[in-house]
């Protein structure tokens, strides 16, 4: 666990620089009484910033120094293939769904038909049922009865979705 | 003219078939719109505003106001669902109900338990609510309005008091995430000077990280990946919910036992959505804050306590109620719902305020009528419904895990119509799956993030009206007690702790962790 | 397998009586603004050209979020293209909140030539894009209509000594006053900046509230130090109405008195704080690069919502002045309204050319 409680306080350090940097210029109080109220923009999340900086730190030294249980974060090599194979379908098709590109109703589609038919290994009809009936249902409530828009595929001009 | 006889009058007008018709579609649409991901009171009242200028002409602006308030109790109720049942909240005032309100419904398996307590507690909030806003509403209005910024900022820094610690194992890492929290939401634009921060020149960014995303991200999606994770290693086995009447009569036990609480909360809860501009988020915070703070068993809390549920509850849907009152005896919103609902009144050519009572009093007392009955109607079609929703539990993995996934984007989009947000629920969800794994507690993190804009920016107003005189604070009697009882919670636990020291002096130290 | 499957069907039917429930409870009510709807019974659009201009769902952007600013007039407007027919296709409001105005302007400018989509204008839409320093200009947006103007008024607490805006101006010479608004930089401060400079008084200690009906509540309450307002008509009503009353309107920031449930408010050009051109814009513009037709076709449209009882109904009671303007009278109204902000936004630093 050592490595890894570590790395993440470490992370949280360096964010909290960055923010810290950024709002630098609003750090102090301005004592010229031109600045409504005395505090700046830069005040509240500089010194937030500064506080998580400060905990880090102390948590980076903690780590460092306290017993740690001896194993790591995953229990081996394939735990993290999981994670990566249920995390980057998730991400692709959140990007997927931009307006443009293949837009909510299709990538979700995909989506659905994916994890049903080959993570979960459901027969394929019910893969594909579910690829388009759970999308289908989400258009009549969102986009007819509703009138909440989601984002369309680049198909968009000619098809409704 | 006597409350009590003109509510009568109102009931009259409210039980009008037609008037009943509206109300039971309201209540309905409501419910259907609250569990839809993304569809809060407030979208759901704004989609269907256009619609009540039909329905104000057909019939009249009390049937028109009544069909949109329906909408406004049903998604309350509605909202809930989604938060208990998938971690995903609905609406802002839902995200207390995570830290209960899921473990309960999942790990302890009580689904059932977990949404009849959830409805009983709005019921019970809503009814006391709705008793102080037919007898006390004037009042209530002339308290409300000597709310400054020093006060309000007094009431965020009182809920942040009575939920430090909540969750954490380590306290450093509680204050960690505390912090990152407020500064995530610092980003974007700042509403006091108008500068923009942390936003690295996107104009998108420019709205900031908002806490809907980021606790769809963190508990949603940051869930759905642990759990991925233990079924691949045979940890978890899907837990058959049975849902029947010993739901029903288990929840009733919990609130016999809890009735002081909720009443309680229903009247906080009723205070807190009178103030114009903040109310239902920080109530149910505060509410679920107090309530763990007066629990013997403060353990419970955050691993499936019934109380956990219904404090919050209580208290956000009596905010609700409470938001009517600046609306109808000032003209004022007391919340964004209550904004719609104002606009709706200047639509049907209605002016909101005090003389609506003297001109429209059928309107009125026909409203407050409605509220009584709608609540009640909302109550008993989700207790009916509950073993139907505790259903939704056995949907297969392979289709419940994306469709949830599928959920939580849906939500986070339709808020604010934003791809950045679908981007930050991601992100939140990856993040959050390895903060809970890294053992950070992520209640204080969402607390800080709902929380913290409005404290900052109520802290900077109460500035700029003393001319940056910190004793601002001091000198406004409201604000100086809240901030004495939040100071005394968080000095107790080192306090306690002394006096414990002393008293076991002589005994061996309990062996450390 | 059997097991789940019996699962799967009962999960999908619940599934299907949900929306089956939530289309079918908001068809009788919402059947003219379902796409479905409209493209059977809507009639053809009213313009000469053979093709249609409109061929899909218009959104009707908005950049504050449900029941803010000017979500409601987008919502009105809606409601009364689609109760009168007006558009062939459904309107949708559609809410961009964010960066006072920012998140929309952004997301309307990049949708060039396209009259699918509209956006409701505050007048933030002339601040914030030269306070944000944003890469596009006010006058790069297609200028639609212009429906009312919402005056100003001047707003002390009921318990207030100033009984003119002359006492309020000597009081301000003295000492700076604590005032209330609506955002930073937008056009409550842009009013208080102007008053500062006309009458030369001390800098106000302007306080900034997220939405209109807060900033007078904040006043009625004296909540925060506030001791004056210039809230539109509308938003102090209530609270004057209140018995007793909280808040009072001092002066109008009109050319003539106003009338109606504001009868007997003086002008504040008769007090002598001669503001009378400045209103709050309640209009709509659209997407650079819309052709005539499209222009024409959109202004014919606002024209006949101009014209519809529940709108002059709204206007008379909320002391709105109607000015109804399209095509180039309304481009004239915006290059002012750009100058004017311009020049503030300059002399107060806000704004670098």
């Amino acid at each position: 666990m050592r490595p890894y409680q570590t790395a993440t306080a470490v992370i949280f350090v360096l964010i909290a620089a960055v923010a810290m940097f950024d709002s630098r210029a609003g750090a102090l109080p301005d004592p010229t009484g031109l600045v409504p109220g005395g505090l700046r923009a830069g005040w509240f999340p500089f010194w937030a910033a500064t506080i998580v900086a400060l905990a880090g730190l102390v948590a980076t030294v903690r780590a460092l120094t306290t017993a740690q249980p001896a194993e790591g974060a995953f229990t081996d090599r394939r735990q993290i293939v999981d994670l990566a194979k249920f995390v980057v379908p998730m991400a692709l098709v959140g990007w997927l769904m931009s307006p443009g590109l293949l837009g909510f109703y299709i990538a979700s589609g995909l989506y659905l038909g994916y994890y049903a038919g080959v993570v979960a290994r459901y027969r394929w009809y019910y893969a594909l049922a579910s690829g388009i009936v759970i999308p289908v249902l989400i258009y009549l409530s969102f986009e007819l009865a509703f009138s909440a828009l989601l984002p369309k595929s680049f198909l968009y001009p000619t098809l409704p979705f | 003219m006597d409350a009590f006889g003109s509510l009568l009058g109102g009931f009259g007008t409210a039980l009008q078939p037609t008037n009943l018709v509206f109300l039971l579609a309201g209540v309905l649409l409501g419910l259907i719109i609250g569990v839809l991901p993304g569809l809060g009171g407030t979208s759901g009242v704004a989609i269907l505003l256009p619609i009540s200028v039909f329905i104000a002409r057909d019939n009249s602006a009390t049937t028109a106001i009544i069909f949109l308030a329906g909408i406004y109790w049903g998604a309350l109720f509605g909202g809930v669902i989604t938060s208990i049942l998938f971690n995903i909240p609905g609406e802002p005032w839902a995200v207390a109900l995570l830290f209960d309100g899921y473990p309960l419904a999942r790990r302890r398996g009580k689904p059932g338990v977990a949404l009849a307590s959830s409805f009983v507690a709005s019921w019970v909030g809503a009814f006391f609510a709705t008793i102080l806003l037919t007898f006390l509403a004037k009042t209530i209005a002339d308290i409300a309005l000597q709310f400054g910024p020093a006060d309000l900022f007094a009431i965020f820094v009182l809920s942040f008091a009575t939920l430090i610690g909540l969750g954490a194992e380590s306290p450093i890492k509680a204050v960690m995430m505390v912090a990152f929290g407020l500064l995530l939401a610092a980003v974007g634009f700042d509403r006091i000077t108008g500068e923009p921060r942390l936003t690295f020149g996107q104009v998108e960014l420019l709205n900031g990280i908002g806490f809907v995303p980021v606790t769809i991200g963190l508990f949603g999606i940051g869930e759905v990946i642990a759990a991925n994770e233990e079924a691949a290693i045979g940890a978890a086995g899907a837990i058959a919910a049975k849902v029947g009447l010993k739901d029903l009569l288990e929840t009733l036990a919990a609130l016999k036992q809890r009735f002081l609480l909720v009443a309680a909360n229903g009247i906080i809860g009723f205070f807190f959505g009178s103030l114009p501009g903040h109310g239902a988020t920080a109530g149910s915070f505060l509410g679920y804050g107090l309530a763990r703070q007066w629990s013997k068993n403060k353990e419970e809390f955050g691993k499936g306590e019934i109380s956990g549920i219904m404090a919050p509850q209580a208290a956000a849907d009596a905010s609700a109620v409470g938001a009517m009152v600046p609306l109808l005896s000032l003209g004022v919103p007391g919340s964004p719902t209550g904004a719609v609902l104002m606009a709706g009144l200047f639509i049907w050519g209605l002016v909101p305020g005090p003389l609506l009572f003297i001109q429209h009093p059928e309107f009125v007392w026909g409203f407050i009528a409605s509220i009584y009955v709608g609540h009640f109607l909302t109550f008993l079609i989700t207790l009916t419904a509950v073993p139907l929703l505790a259903l939704i539990m056995r949907v297969p993995h392979g289709v419940l895990t994306p469709l949830i996934i599928i959920i939580s984007v849906i939500g986070s989009y339709t808020l604010n119509n934003s791809m950045l947000d679908v981007a930050i629920t991601i992100v939140a969800g990856v993040v959050g799956y390895w903060l809970r794994k890294m053992k950070y507690p992520l209640a204080p993190l969402v607390v800080a993030v709902v929380l913290g804009n409005a404290t900052e920016v109520e802290l900077r107003r109460a500035l700029i009206g003393s001319s940056g005189q910190w004793t601002v604070f001091f000198t406004s009697p409201a604000s100086a007690v809240f901030l004495a009882i939040a100071a005394l919670l968080l000095a107790w636990p080192f306090i306690g702790k002394a006096l414990q020291v002393r008293r076991v002096s002589a005994a061996p130290p309990a062996a450390a962790k | 397998m059997k097991a789940m499957s019996r699962s799967v069907a009962r999960s999908l039917a619940l599934l299907v009586t949900v929306t089956l429930l939530a289309t079918g409870c908001a068809s009788p009510a919402a059947s003219s603004p379902t796409p479905s709807a409209a493209g059977s019974s809507a009639p053809p659009a009213p313009t000469a050209s053979a093709a249609p201009i409109l061929t899909r769902p218009v959104e009707f952007v908005i950049s504050t979020g449900p029941g803010g600013g000017s979500d409601l007039y987008a919502r009105l407007w809606t409601g009364i293209m689609t109760s009168q027919k007006l558009v062939n296709v459904p309107v949708v409001p559609v809410n961009k909140p964010g960066g006072a105005g920012a998140i929309a302007f952004q997301y309307t400018i990049s949708k060039i030539g396209d009259p699918h989509y509209l956006m409701v204008t505050l007048n933030s839409f002339f601040t914030t894009i030269l306070v944000q320093n944003l890469p596009f200009k006010s006058s790069d947006f297609t200028p639609i209509a212009v429906l009312a103007k919402d005056p100003f008024f001047l707003w002390v607490n009921a318990d207030s000594t100033w009984k003119t805006a002359q006492d309020f101006i000597a009081a301000a010479k003295e000492k700076s006053i604590t005032v209330a608004g609506t955002g930073s930089k937008q056009e409550d401060e842009v009013m208080f900046r102007r008053i500062e400079k006309l009458a030369g008084t001390k800098p106000f200690n302007y306080i900034p509230y997220d939405e209109g009906s807060t900033v007078a509540a904040s006043l009625a309450g004296h909540a925060g130090g506030t001791e004056v307002t210039v809230n539109n008509p509308s938003e102090g009503l209530g609270l004057w109405q209140a018995s007793p009353p909280k808040v009072r309107p001092i002066c109008a920031f009109l050319p003539d008195p106003p009338a109606g449930a504001f009868q007997g408010v003086p002008t504040c050009k008769s007090q002598g704080l001669d503001i009378t051109d400045y209103f709050n814009l309640r209009s709509v513009v659209g997407p650079p690069g819309l052709n005539d037709a499209q222009i024409a076709y959109w202004g014919d449209v606002f024209k006949k919502v101009n014209d519809a009882k529940e709108w002059k109904d709204f206007v008379t009671q909320n002391v709105l002045v109607a000015d109804f303007r399209t095509g180039a009278d309304a481009k004239k109204l915006f290059d002012e309204y750009t100058k004017l902000h311009t020049d503030i936004a300059i002399q107060n630093g806000w704004y670098n050319p």
